[in-house]
């Protein structure tokens, strides 16, 4: 199944700087001490808590920004990108002139993307709005506009942040069997979701990343029982300790 | 990535979404130098009774030129900041999103360069074989302000606070421009460092071309070649490696 290593992170930290008042910066470290490798057609699962630092990874494999710390290595010439919905949609452009600027701006060529209109078009449902600006659009129309473009973009890893629930039911089944599709074929994926049932159903591996460091990078059946155990615990330790809170209360 | 297409297809939607926000269009590209142009002249040539023979078709050239270099600086400045949600969310070269604003620029210039031909031509200026080095003349300015424009471009992201300081910067050096007088007409002293003023080099050939039926010095030209060249190299250097923390920055 895993092919060769296309990835290889080791200890990456990640610091984000921001304003804190006048004349101050703070530094945040999203990513403190990560280690995983990708190898070429698997599916890895990113699992955490919020905050963990889990798009911040995505963002580091899709080359968006670099690793502070730490090494990272990466075959030469793969594609990665997320899968995103609305990339620098233009509002007052039509649905049509907005799926080539996003197209073009996940990668794709401008003569690929005009042989692929029709189909981004009916996939994407619009009907006649394809024609009409984006302005027009209701949130969830934009959506399914930003997710037919970028299900046809074809990078060599694709990564995904959450399982989307994209429009209506019926759109909605439709992008996740599109989803399935792409994750079943025999493409590189990372998956980010917090549904531990999806990350069982579809990933070959599991990442597990808290506060940004990582826990274990392995099989995927074996680091979801440990994630469940853990949160187990930590409810458990929650439990107990209001409870204990209310004895002390009580007395 | 295909850089050319991203580059012409952002710069066209750009174009084409600034015609579709507004009731006018494209008549905004008319409208709106012809309106500034005409405040100024009004304040400098009927209220302060400035000029003399051919002092409106004096002041036009240098407010033609100065506006494509004022709006190129002021828009490219943001082209990186404005952009803040499309670069978290997918890598695109930075330096591309300043050129979009850059090249969108110059098209609206070659607008307005238009109508100002038009006008030299209807106050009885007529064409010679020197408006020919209009052509080395337009390049010499585009070539400035991609300089100037890239270099905004990318310090600003860093250095958010800097646009103010351009902004002011950039009134100052509108009156030092030499738009509302030659080099002649300042004290002795002073003129030298007006001279160094590349702007006040570009606005004159400009003129010497258009109102002269002259050649512009080309010494002059190539001055202007010298001091943007440095500028150049350095925004692209200082660009490329900041590539992967603009995104960092803007959270």
């Amino acid at each position: 199944m895993s092919g060769k290593k296309i990835l290889e992170a080791k200890n990456i930290g990640i610091c984000y700087r921001q304003r804190a008042g006048f004349l101050r910066y703070d530094h945040y470290w999203a990513l403190k001490d990560v280690s995983f490798s990708l190898h070429a057609g698997e599916t890895l699962g990113v699992i955490g808590a919020n905050g963990a630092g889990k798009s911040t990874l995505l963002r580091m494999i899709a080359g968006i920004v670099d690793p502070d710390r730490g090494e990272l290595w990466r075959e030469p010439n793969t594609t990665a990108s997320l899968l995103a919905l609305n990339v620098g949609l233009k509002s007052e452009l039509s649905g049509r002139e907005n799926a080539i600027i996003s197209g073009l701006l996940l990668g794709m060529s401008l003569a690929r993307i005009r042989s692929l209109l029709d189909d981004i078009h009916r996939f994407s449902g619009l009907g006649d709005f394809f024609e009409r600006p984006v302005a027009s659009y209701s949130t969830g129309m934009r959506a399914r506009l930003g997710f037919a473009v970028a299900i046809h973009a074809d990078p060599d890893v694709l990564l995904i942040d959450e399982v989307l629930g994209v429009g209506d039911q019926n759109f909605k089944d439709k992008s996740h069997r599109a989803m399935k599709e792409k994750i079943n074929s025999n493409k590189t994926v990372v998956l980010v979701s917090h549904s531990m049932d999806a990350i069982k159903a579809l990933c070959d591996r599991v990442l597990w990343i808290h506060e940004g460091k990582s826990i274990i990078c392995d099989e995927a059946g074996y680091v979801t029982n440990g994630y469940l155990e853990a949160a187990g615990m930590a409810y458990q330790a929650e439990q107990e300790q209001r409870r204990q809170e209310l004895e002390h209360c009580e007395l | 990535m295909n850089y050319k297409e991203i580059l012409l297809y952002g710069v066209y939607s750009d174009l084409r979404t600034e015609v579709a926000r507004r009731f006018l269009g494209f008549l905004w590209w008319i409208l709106d130098p012809v309106l500034y142009m005409a405040a100024f002249y009004v304040v400098f040539a009927l209220a302060l009774r400035q000029g003399g023979e051919d002092y409106a078709p004096f002041l036009l050239i240098g407010m033609v030129a100065w506006k494509w270099f004022d709006s190129t600086a002021r828009q490219a400045s943001v082209a990186i900041v404005g952009n803040a949600a499309l670069i978290q969310q997918i890598y695109v070269p930075k330096s591309l999103l300043a050129l979009i604003q850059i090249f969108g620029n110059a098209f609206k210039f070659a607008i307005v360069l238009g109508l100002l031909l038009v006008f030299l031509l209807a106050i009885g200026k007529r064409p010679s074989l020197h408006w020919l080095a209009l052509l080395p003349v337009i390049l010499t300015q585009l070539y400035l302000v991609t300089a100037v424009g890239l270099l905004l471009a990318g310090i600003i992201p860093l250095a958010q606070d800097f646009k103010q300081v351009v902004d002011n910067l950039l009134m100052v050096m509108m009156f030092l421009s030499g738009i509302f007088f030659t080099a002649e007409q300042m004290p002795d002293s002073l003129r030298f460092a007006f001279e160094l003023n590349p702007m006040v080099v570009l606005i004159e050939a400009f003129r010497s071309v258009l109102l002269h039926n002259q050649w512009p010095d080309f010494f002059h030209l190539l001055y202007v070649i010298m001091i943007a060249t440095p500028l150049l190299a350095f925004a692209v250097l200082f660009i490329r490696r900041n590539e992967r923390r603009y995104p960092k920055l803007m959270l």
